[in-house]
């Protein structure tokens, strides 16, 4: 009956396809009133109530509410979720992986197991622990280029002989430790003993040390595991995609429109599947069931499936057997040859129930949850067919989870331990093959011998960065990352990066475009420019990351609180009118007739503590269904809660919080403050500020200034500036030079650039005191006039102050790592390091004259361009004698001959050793270690730039007499061009001035902090109260002419930072130099004492303007040129004065031609094409 | 257009009349001869605070010019001695230096436990000896006859005592020394004897309509305390905060001006020489300077 009726409707539509628009417009236009009734309504609005005022004055003003952040990252944020996913992979995941995977059996002795019971990750150890006591410091890894890990110890059972056996803590391999993490030695001590350990209390951790190099894994950005999302195919229609991921796989299935027919797409299924076919092949057979699982019972829905339904009918499938059938001929068969042969039946039956839609159990080949699931994701399609706007965002925060070192370490050590497994199983097999063994297998023994494989895996994956996982076929490169430590910000803004999986050479705009999800989840500012603009994001102050959580609480929580489960139900039920389905982690659990009240109770758990803070519940009112979320890596930031307009927080609350009587946590246990991830804001009301709520407010925002993340928060009044100018200081914040860390000067890294006397700033921010910049800061307080000087200052150039310079302002050290290993070679020689030759007078010559006796430089010299810092000799001959008899030893007794292989310093300018190194690593290897310093003053060309995105060279120095001076004989340390502002409208930066001179005269410091801050009335009144212009101007007079300057000048501190750009890091020229071997042309780069190319441009400039000569010059004599004999007859080049082809000398002349030509000519030659020379006369 | 008095104007968004013209003192009303006579005449000099590090004195009478040049000659010509080398216990030293221009200085502090201390004592200054090294340890020491030449009531001892050096723990020690010449601060800031020398022009304040009621107060908030009161009382504490000039009220009824031949002068010295030597030695100097001028003159008029 149905088949029949649905193909009357269908032959209609397909006649007329005008008409069924215009009969989906009619069905939606009788959804609303007609004219007369609206009237009507807007009449009896009249006579309503007038809303409700709001109250006159908020009921506690909460004015230090901002006093949760800082409690908010004592325990949570910014690096935090690192380290718990960390901590979260070691105490739960590992022992996950361990449960999926715990039995080893053998093919060949079936009484044969080996079980795992229990698995644990011991504390950060040393490897060559011979020595001293087992616990290692980060530090140490660092200098002696260690890596920092602890054993993973298991519980193993296993049958030796005819005994089972049992033993605890067996190592199975090295897993890199996180820094600050459980298991790392810095975890809870508190700054003395990190002083000790020497390790800075304020580094972030969150990172590995592995080789000596600090790692750190990058938050990766992904869609959502197990969750329908509708979208566009290329042909405009809509179609669902569900991303499966369980622990065994990971697959992707598609429900897709064509020809207005539903059709399933998975990759195992080479062809696309009628999806009413799967309903059937799943044992749903009856077409009635069929579209009431898809229409439930809505006419409208059941128009547009019927061509679906019919397509199937005409194909004569009619039950399971068939459907499978047809299923089962289209399965991609495997080809992996040990694999058993099912029949068609069984491999059809198979793919459904365990490849596609994986994350949906099948119990005993019960398919009927996962036929209700294809029938929603089917109704998903429908929907939007019907209303374009039901297509989901890719972009919306809600659909995205991010990965972070847990999962994807979770990911690498199971891929890890299932290929020890697999090897340890062959070598099991091995034995237990072999008839007589002289003693009893202990599987232990092979056990222990692979435990490299783990260790190395880690260790290879983590320093490369590439992680290969066979299990999914993945190979994912670039997840690491060395963290970057050129200044404090940039080590942290790194930790908070967020990277994305979209590729950046595609020309769509939405995912880099700023989404309106992102508001306090990601920062808006913080984003590189160019190619990875908007791909690279940060993470916002108060955001937290979730992990998982228990599911199985969750669900019964739900079925107590009403929700039905979906076993119950058939289709036409499902979606009744006032039905909402319910979702827990994308899984369809069951339906909820009141979903509002579900919620509101199941909230209330929640803040009860009932369940776990960061499980998320938020109905989605166009899907009729409701979404709760416990997976990890969903977005969350905390929200005061407000309740009939009264924020539940009160001023007692914030006090006791303060006083340190209440801790973050405790204000989640009370209920106070809730977790929200974007989904559940999606479904609440917020209010930023308290002033702005009203009756339908469910939640305060803690503090605004919290959107933006650690880097864009140094910025003050960062709400004054143009928002580029916030992204470009997010951007250089990192490359400005100050102090590292407090143990910066025991580190040896291989570049280090030092502030000398680093200055917190005058007007700071909040941000900048959680993240503890005012300890750590990069930059100075330089007393700015705006004005133009001398002309030095055009397109953006700095005037400095001579005094100032001399005074130490802008003054950094370079710190430079040269280390070197002392080799040892398999023939028994080894390098050596010999003290300085003596010349025949018995002084030492000049490049040998910084050497110490032990011929290592002496720690405070100075090193000049060429001379000698580590005199080191290589043995001649490294490699095994072969044939040398096994008896004769006096190869060994000889002194086997060196050569010498000393380290010359061969930077432009001279530097002065400020340390050096000597140890071992854990292969026994001795390593030395360099590290020369230079102290640089600011010279012309160096780079400078406030925090608002005011980047400038320095143009000229001048000396402090000529500088202008104020009445109070103030004379300012930086000249900066008032053309900066109009086009920039950086007003942020004349704020920060302001409020930066009134804080020197009151002797405060002012705060800047976004949307917020000091005020600038109450700045200019400081300034009046001081005896200085209410506009910050001052009169100034000129140094030079000693008169006063007819205009008034805008003149106070700002915050400066010295970028690493320094113009003695580039400066470069040469006249004559090096060539390279193959095109005898001038090498290129600083580095390799490289030419100056004259590119194509300046080519073409010089063809149009004629200079030829010049031309010849610059690309023949001055490059590559060579002379030829060519012999005019054959035009072969030959030698000079003959030619080997006519064998004749007659006809030889020379000319000069680039050597590069020479080349192509010979090896056109080589491949059989002849180019020949035709000289003429002219 | 030419200024008709003396002043420069003070307007609410700039400063008008700022030069003299052409030549020093040119009025274009008066007598244009310029002569050194009557240049002196006019010369005022009112010393009116004085202490051994800072020094206020109003130069009254002389072009910007002249007090340009006092200024700048104070800043980086006048020379003082200040450490420029410092040779650590085992460096080479490049050049000889002589008792005639060089003072050295010794450093020679060990860092030690106090005894008697806990070992959980926070405080560096109480657990060790010479954890922290001052400028006071710098100890003088006399090469040649410098004894003899430097007596006097100062000893040859840096300035301040109280900068810290550098820190030390225990078995840590600094052993060098530290070799002082003269030099000016066009070199190096160090040699400066100034912290710095600048002036002002004395403010002049014209009330030309009677302020009467509560705008008097206002008006007297305009400036700071003591300077006006309905009349003008003392002028020169005006700090040219331009503040009476951005109310209507006061619109018309007041003039800001300054004297632009009355220079308020203020020396700080680094404490090395005295301010009232500064100024005499910034004169010496501008007088050497002019008498170099005079002779290559003439010898090019030869």
């Amino acid at each position: 009956m149905v088949s029949n009726s649905t193909h009357a409707i269908s032959q209609q539509v397909q006649n007329d396809p005008l008409n069924r628009q215009q009969s989906l417009e009619n069905s939606i236009d009788s959804l609303c009133l007609p004219e007369s009734q609206k009237d009507a309504f807007e009449k009896w609005l009249t006579t309503l109530p007038p809303p409700i005022p709001k109250p006159a004055k908020p009921i506690s003003s909460l004015k230090d509410k901002w006093e949760l952040v800082p409690a908010f990252l004592r325990v949570k944020g910014l690096v935090k979720q690192h380290i718990d996913s960390f901590n979260y992979f070691i105490d739960v995941e590992l022992q996950k992986i361990i449960d999926a995977n715990e039995i080893i059996t053998s093919k060949v002795d079936p009484n044969f197991y080996l079980k795992y019971t229990g698995i644990r990750v011991g504390m950060a150890e040393r490897s060559d622990s011979e020595s001293l006591a087992a616990t290692i410091t980060p530090h140490e890894c660092r200098l002696r280029d260690l890596t920092y890990f602890g054993n993973i110890y298991v519980d193993i059972e296993y049958v030796r002989g005819r005994t089972i056996v049992r033993r605890r803590g067996v190592n199975i391999g090295k897993l890199p430790i996180m820094l600050r993490s459980s298991r790392c030695v810095l975890a809870g001590k508190n700054e003395l003993e990190m002083a000790q350990m020497k390790e800075c209390p304020l580094d972030p951790g969150g990172y590995f040390i592995v080789r000596g190099t600090e790692k750190v894994i990058l938050v990766q950005e992904q869609l959502t595991k197990n969750r329908i999302i509708v979208e566009t195919d290329k042909a405009d229609q809509a179609m669902a995609s569900v991303t499966s991921s369980t622990h065994e796989r990971k697959s992707k299935t598609y429900l897709i429109l064509k020809n207005k027919c539903l059709y399933l797409k998975h990759n195992s299924i080479n062809d696309e599947i009628p999806v009413v076919l799967v309903f059937k092949a799943m044992g749903i057979v009856s077409d009635k069931e069929i579209s009431q699982l898809v229409a439930g019972n809505d006419a409208s829905f059941l128009d547009i499936f019927s061509p679906s339904l019919e397509e199937v009918s005409n194909l004569q499938i009619f039950t399971q057997k068939n459907a499978l059938e047809y299923i089962g001929s289209k399965v991609k068969v495997s080809k992996w040859i040990g694999a058993e042969k099912k029949s068609i039946i069984d491999e059809a039956l198979d793919v459904l129930a365990q490849v596609v839609l994986a994350h949906i159990p099948v119990i005993d080949g019960d398919m009927k949850p996962k036929a209700t699931y294809i029938g929603v994701m089917a109704r998903r399609v429908l929907h939007a067919v019907v209303n374009p706007k039901m297509i989901d965002d890719r972009d919306f925060l809600g659909n995205k989870r991010l990965e972070l070192a847990g999962q994807l370490l979770s990911l690498l050590f199971e891929d890890l331990f299932k290929k020890f497994n697999f090897d340890l199983k062959m070598n099991v097999d091995k034995v237990l093959k072999k008839p007589n063994r002289a003693q009893e297998f202990d599987v232990y023994n092979t056990l222990l011998c692979h435990t490299d494989n783990i260790t190395q895996g880690f260790i290879r994956a983590i320093s490369t960065g590439n992680w290969s996982l066979k299990r999914f076929k993945m190979e994912r490169a670039g997840v690491t990352h060395i963290l970057s430590r050129l200044s404090y910000i940039a080590a942290l803004g790194m930790m908070t990066r967020i990277s994305s999986q979209f590729e950046k050479t595609r020309k769509v705009s939405g995912p880099r475009a700023l989404q309106p999800s992102q508001w306090g989840m990601l920062c808006p500012s913080d984003t590189p420019e160019g190619e990875l603009c908007g791909l690279v994001k940060n993470l916002s102050l108060m955001t937290h990351i979730t992990t998982d959580d228990e599911e199985e609480p969750i669900k019964n929580l739900a079925f107590m609180l009403g929700v039905e489960d979906i076993d119950l139900f058939t289709g036409a039920e499902l979606y009744e009118n006032n039905t909402c389905l319910v979702f827990l982690n994308g899984l369809f659990i069951g339906v909820i007739r009141y979903p509002r009240r579900f919620i509101n109770l199941f909230r209330s758990m929640r803040r009860m503590g009932r369940v776990s803070h960061f499980v998320s519940i938020s109905l989605d009112e166009h899907r009729q269904a409701v979404n709760i979320s416990s997976d990890n890596g969903r977005i969350c930031r905390p929200l005061l809660i407000v309740k009939d307009f009264k924020v539940l927080a009160t001023d007692d609350h914030i006090r006791q919080l303060s006083q340190g009587s209440l801790e973050f946590d405790d204000f989640l246990h009370k209920g106070i403050v809730e977790y929200l991830d974007v989904n559940e804001e999606n479904d609440a009301n917020i209010a930023v500020y308290p002033s702005d709520i009203d009756q339908n407010t469910t939640h305060l925002e803690i503090e605004p200034f919290t959107l933006l993340g650690a880097v864009a928060g140094l910025i003050p009044y960062p709400h004054h500036n143009q928002s580029p100018r916030n992204t470009y200081q997010s951007a250089m914040g990192k490359q400005a030079i100050g102090a590292i860390a407090y143990n910066q000067l025991e580190r040896i890294d291989t570049l280090l650039y030092l502030m000398v006397y680093p200055q917190q700033p005058m007007v700071k921010t909040k941000t900048i005191e959680l993240i503890n910049y005012d300890k750590l800061p990069a930059g100075q307080n330089a007393t700015v006039a705006v004005m133009s000087y001398s002309g030095y200052d055009i397109e953006d150039a700095l005037v400095l102050n001579k005094a100032s310079i001399d005074r130490g302002f802008g003054r950094c050290q370079v710190m430079r790592k040269y280390g070197f290993t002392i080799k040892k070679y398999p023939n028994g020689t080894f390098d050596r390091i010999v003290g300085p030759p003596l010349n025949s007078d018995g002084s030492i010559p000049f490049n040998y004259d910084i050497l110490e006796t032990d011929g290592i430089a002496g720690v405070g010299e100075k090193v000049d361009f060429g001379q000698i810092y580590l005199n080191k000799q290589v043995p001649v001959e490294t490699k095994v004698e072969t044939n040398a008899t096994s008896g004769s030893k006096i190869g060994d007794q000889a002194m086997p001959e060196y050569k010498p292989n000393a380290m010359v310093y061969r930077a432009p300018e001279h530097s002065y050793i400020d340390k050096v190194l000597l140890t071992t690593t854990d292969t026994d290897y001795m390593i030395v270690k360099f590290l020369i310093r230079q102290t640089r003053r600011p010279e012309l060309g160096d780079k400078f730039s406030s925090r608002h995105g005011q980047k400038g060279v320095c143009g000229i120095i001048v000396s402090q007499e000529d500088m202008p001076f104020t009445d109070l004989g103030i004379c300012p340390d930086i000249i900066m061009n008032p053309h900066g502002f109009p086009s920039r409208m950086t007003v942020g930066k004349m704020i920060e001035l302001l409020a930066g001179k009134a804080g020197t005269l009151s002797g405060q410091l002012q705060y800047g902090t976004a949307f917020g801050g000091s005020k600038v009335t109450d700045m200019s009144k400081i300034l009046l109260d001081h005896g200085f212009n209410y506009s910050g101007k001052d009169y100034v007079t000129s140094g030079i002419t000693g008169e006063p300057i007819q205009a008034y000048i805008f003149f106070g501190p700002i915050y400066y930072q010295k970028l690493k750009h320094m113009v003695m890091d580039k400066m470069h020229a040469r006249a004559r130099g090096p060539r390279t071997v193959l095109t005898r042309q001038p090498t290129e780069g600083r580095s390799r004492d490289g030419g100056l190319r004259l590119g194509e441009m300046e080519r073409d400039c010089l063809i149009g303007y004629g200079a030829s000569m010049l031309l010849l010059e610059r690309l023949l004599y001055s490059s590559d040129v060579f002379n030829i004999y060519t012999c005019e007859s054959c035009g072969y080049m030959g030698y000079k004065g003959w030619c080997q082809y006519c064998s004749s000398s007659k006809r030889m002349s020379s000319l000069k031609i680039p050597y590069a030509a020479k080349l192509l000519f010979q090896e056109l030659q080589a491949m059989n094409i002849l180019p020949r020379l035709i000289l003429e006369d002219i | 257009m030419l200024p008709d008095d003396n002043t420069v104007k003070i307007l609410a968004d700039q400063v008008l009349d700022v030069s003299s013209t052409d030549h020093p003192h040119y009025n274009p009303y008066g007598n244009n001869d310029f002569s050194i006579q009557h240049t002196l005449k006019n010369l005022k000099i009112k010393i009116s605070k004085i202490s051994t590090i800072e020094m206020e004195f109003d130069l009254i009478g002389v072009d910007a010019s002249f007090a340009n040049a006092l200024r700048r000659i104070m800043i980086s010509e006048i020379p003082t001695m200040a450490i420029e080398k410092v040779y650590m216990l085992n460096n080479t030293v490049n050049e000889d230096p002589t008792d005639q221009n060089t003072i050295v200085f010794k450093l020679d502090a060990t860092c030690q436990y106090r005894k008697g201390v806990s070992a959980s004592e926070p405080d560096p200054n109480k657990k060790y000896i010479n954890s922290s090294i001052f400028s006071n340890q710098l100890v003088w020491d006399p090469k040649g006859d410098q004894a003899q030449r430097f007596t006097g009531p100062t000893l040859i001892a840096p300035v301040h005592g109280d900068i810290l050096i550098t820190k030390l723990r225990p078995g840590q020690e600094i052993q060098c020394e530290l070799h002082c010449q003269k030099g000016i601060g066009r070199d190096h800031s160090k040699f400066s004897p100034v912290a710095t020398a600048s002036y002002r022009l004395l403010p002049k304040i014209t009330i030309l309509q009677d302020i009467i009621g509560d705008d008097a107060y206002k008006f007297q908030n305009c400036f700071p305390p003591g300077t006006p009161k309905a009349k003008v009382l003392n002028p020169r504490k005006d700090t040219v905060s331009r503040e009476v000039l951005r109310h209507k009220e006061f619109k018309d009824k007041v003039k800001l001006e300054r004297v632009r031949d009355h220079f308020i002068f203020n020396i700080e010295s680094t404490g090395a020489i005295s301010p009232p030597e500064i100024l005499h030695m910034s004169i010496e100097i501008l007088a050497s300077k002019c008498q170099n001028l005079k002779q290559s003159i003439s010898s090019l008029l030869e």
